[in-house]
């Protein structure tokens, strides 16, 4: 995996953003992990992100849907309406199997939807074959005008 | 409340009644009055043609009392004559009417009008008259037998003239008698028909009065019905716009209950999610210590550690997993009141075939005989009907007697307005007290030895009901079950709608 693509995940649970960090590094991934716990945080990373000039790091997002502030989905929105951030990889990672959410969420430009599963080691393999995922796909640069 | 209502329609009645009663007594007095005046004034008609008949016998009463007297002058100029002249040419009216006086007498007594009292008159009269012609008679016959000068000295001292003049009073005194009796008579009938025009005056006062008084009668009435009218259109609109708010109120408050189901399963996963999670990373941790207390060569006497951790683990993960599905079946029944029902035409005997083609395995593990029956093709939900069988034909199958040879029929008609399957089993049967509990969520009846969570049965009912049916078990322990499902035909649920 491209060494310089920036984990954010915005997770509200600090057990479940522990227990995804853990997985994650055990399936290899060595990558920058910024763990925000809500979306406010969230988004005053993203603005300053696109305060900065063009060679910045690349990003990848992990976002969970049930945040205390505001809703996953409008944070999803948000990315995929930026004309920087759109090409921002997200992976929206939450406990809500509603067939209408997962429909909503691909339709605004969701790229993977995974439901975080109450069996520890369907969890476990989910997340380990995300790190799989993420060391083979290629994250472009936010793009910048 | 009701009862107030209650004697306020019964009041209203009454005043109904109260009313109606004062209008029959009008149109009742009218009549009276309508008959009595028309009675009358016929009365008065005939009054008034009685003097009119009166009036005539007197008129022609009068002429009669003439013409006796000038038939009494004729004779007695007659007598005179012949007495003066001698000529049997001036005694020819005398002897031609002479006869003719005293009839006519009689004639005059008896032809008198009954209200005239003259009775006394007329016998006076005919005495004088007999008087009279007697005399008249002696002088003719004193000169015709010669003696003229006798005769005429008989008329000379004044018998005759005075028995004339006797008879002239007599008759103008009937006269006037007569005379009076008719200006009294034309007086009563002048003041009869005075009279009749003041009553017929009086009359069609009363006609006018009762009619205004039935017309305003009628306008008040019919001014009270329109007001009932107004206000029934307006309690039909306060009923419905009442019936539209509760439906409202209770469309928003199962909304309420569906979002909340939702919501709870999804928080209450999200801790599950850390337990199980953490509790499997402690698991892994105790496996690492336990190497390394191995390595170090100090697990002398840790078996019983050892088991009691695997134990809570064991303990621990169950009732995490059994949390888990709980909190599905909640999640399941929530999804499954706000999917939106596609009520379609269903080939039941097909469906339910199929249900039994889905389970082809487990019938086979259990050796079970199922029979499907011809079922009535129906017009509803397909996808719930089949969840709704599949539920009931796996209990079915899963609850069987033991070494018994299980056997499942499916059976279906149609009763009046509604269609009702069957699905009955030889198993096991339920408890007649838990009929009603099995359908309430989590809960289970009979032997726990089937896994299952006690959610099939509330699912079954939760869907009959959204399909405007009902669910019902007739069971005996140890001889099997019926599970009866009653729905609607699609003319009646449309009619049920349309209510």
């Amino acid at each position: 995996m491209n060494r310089a693509v920036t984990i954010v995940m915005i997770e509200d649970d600090e057990g479940h953003a522990r227990l995804i960090e853990r997985n994650i590094r055990r399936a290899g991934v060595t990558n920058e992990i910024i763990h925000f716990s809500d979306g406010a945080t969230a988004y005053a990373y993203f603005s300053e992100l696109k305060a900065q000039p063009a060679d910045v790091t690349p990003i990848l997002v992990l976002l969970d849907l049930n945040l205390p502030d505001v809703s996953g989905i409008e944070i999803l929105e948000y990315l995929k309406n930026d004309g920087h951030l759109k090409v921002t990889p997200v992976i929206v990672l939450t406990t809500t199997d509603d067939q209408a959410e997962i429909q909503r969420c691909y339709d605004l430009g969701c790229n993977v939807y995974i439901t975080k599963p109450v069996d520890y080691q369907q969890f476990a393999t989910a997340i380990r074959q995300l790190g799989l995922f993420f060391s083979v796909i290629k994250v472009p640069g936010p793009l910048n005008a | 409340m009701r009862q107030r209502v209650k004697t306020g329609s019964f009041a209203d009645f009454l005043e109904l009644v109260r009313k109606s009663r004062r209008e029959a007594a009008l149109v009742g007095a009218a009549a009276l009055i309508l008959i009595s005046l028309t009675a009358f004034s016929f009365w008065l008609t005939h009054r008034v043609l009685n003097d009119a008949e009166t009036a005539h016998e007197l008129n022609a009463y009068n002429a009669k009392l003439i013409e006796f007297l000038e038939l009494l002058r004729t004779v007695e100029s007659s007598q005179r004559g012949y007495l003066l002249t001698n000529d049997q040419e001036f005694l020819d009216p005398y002897n031609e009417i002479s006869g003719l006086l005293a009839p006519m007498a009689k004639e005059l007594r008896e032809a008198a009008p009954g209200k005239l009292n003259i009775s006394g008159k007329v016998t006076a009269l005919s005495e004088s008259l007999r008087a009279k012609l007697g005399e008249m008679a002696k002088t003719v016959a004193l000169a015709k037998e010669g003696q003229r000068d006798a005769a005429i000295a008989h008329v000379m001292n004044g018998v005759g003239r005075d028995l004339t003049n006797q008879i002239e009073g007599d008759v103008r005194l009937m006269q006037d008698e007569s005379n009076a009796l008719m200006s009294k008579n034309e007086e009563s009938t002048t003041r009869l028909q005075n009279f009749k025009f003041f009553m017929d005056g009086i009359g069609a006062l009363l006609i006018m009065t009762f009619s205004f008084l039935s017309l305003w009668l009628l306008l008040q009435s019919y001014a009270k019905t329109l007001e009932a009218q107004d206000e029934l259109a307006r309690a039909n609109a306060d009923l419905e716009e009442t019936v539209a708010l509760r439906t409202a109120a209770l469309k928003r408050a199962n909304e309420e209950i569906q979002r909340f189901a939702y919501i709870v399963s999804h928080d209450l996963r999200s801790p599950l999610v850390n337990i199980m999670g953490f509790t499997t990373e402690l698991e892994t941790l105790r496996t690492e210590l336990f190497e390394k207390l191995a390595a170090a060569n100090a697990l002398a006497g840790s078996e019983v550690l050892s088991k009691d951790f695997d134990e809570a683990f064991g303990f621990i993960k169950s009732s995490i997993a059994r949390m888990d599905r709980l909190i599905a079946a909640i999640l399941k029944i929530s999804r499954e009141g706000s999917r939106p029902l596609h009520p379609e035409p269903v080939d039941a005997k097909a469906l339910v075939d199929g249900v039994v083609a889905g389970v082809a395995h487990q019938i086979r593990e259990k050796e079970v005989n199922v029979v499907v029956g011809p079922l009535p093709a129906i017009s509803t939900d397909r996808l719930a009907l089949e969840q709704i069988f599949s539920n009931l034909i796996e209990n079915a199958i899963k609850f069987q007697k033991p070494g018994g040879e299980g056997k499942i029929r499916i059976d279906g008609f149609r009763q009046g307005a509604e269609i009702i399957y069957t699905v009955s089993d030889n198993g096991r049967g339920v408890d007649p007290k838990d009929h009603q509990r099995i359908f309430e969520l989590f809960r289970r009846s009979g032997p726990q030895d089937v896994p299952g969570e006690g959610m099939g049965l509330a699912y079954v009912s939760a869907l009959m009901r959204r399909l405007g049916g009902t669910v019902s078990v007739e069971s005996t322990l140890g001889r099997g079950s019926t599970f009866r499902l009653t729905l609607p035909t699609k003319e009646s649920l449309q009619k049920r709608m349309a209510a």
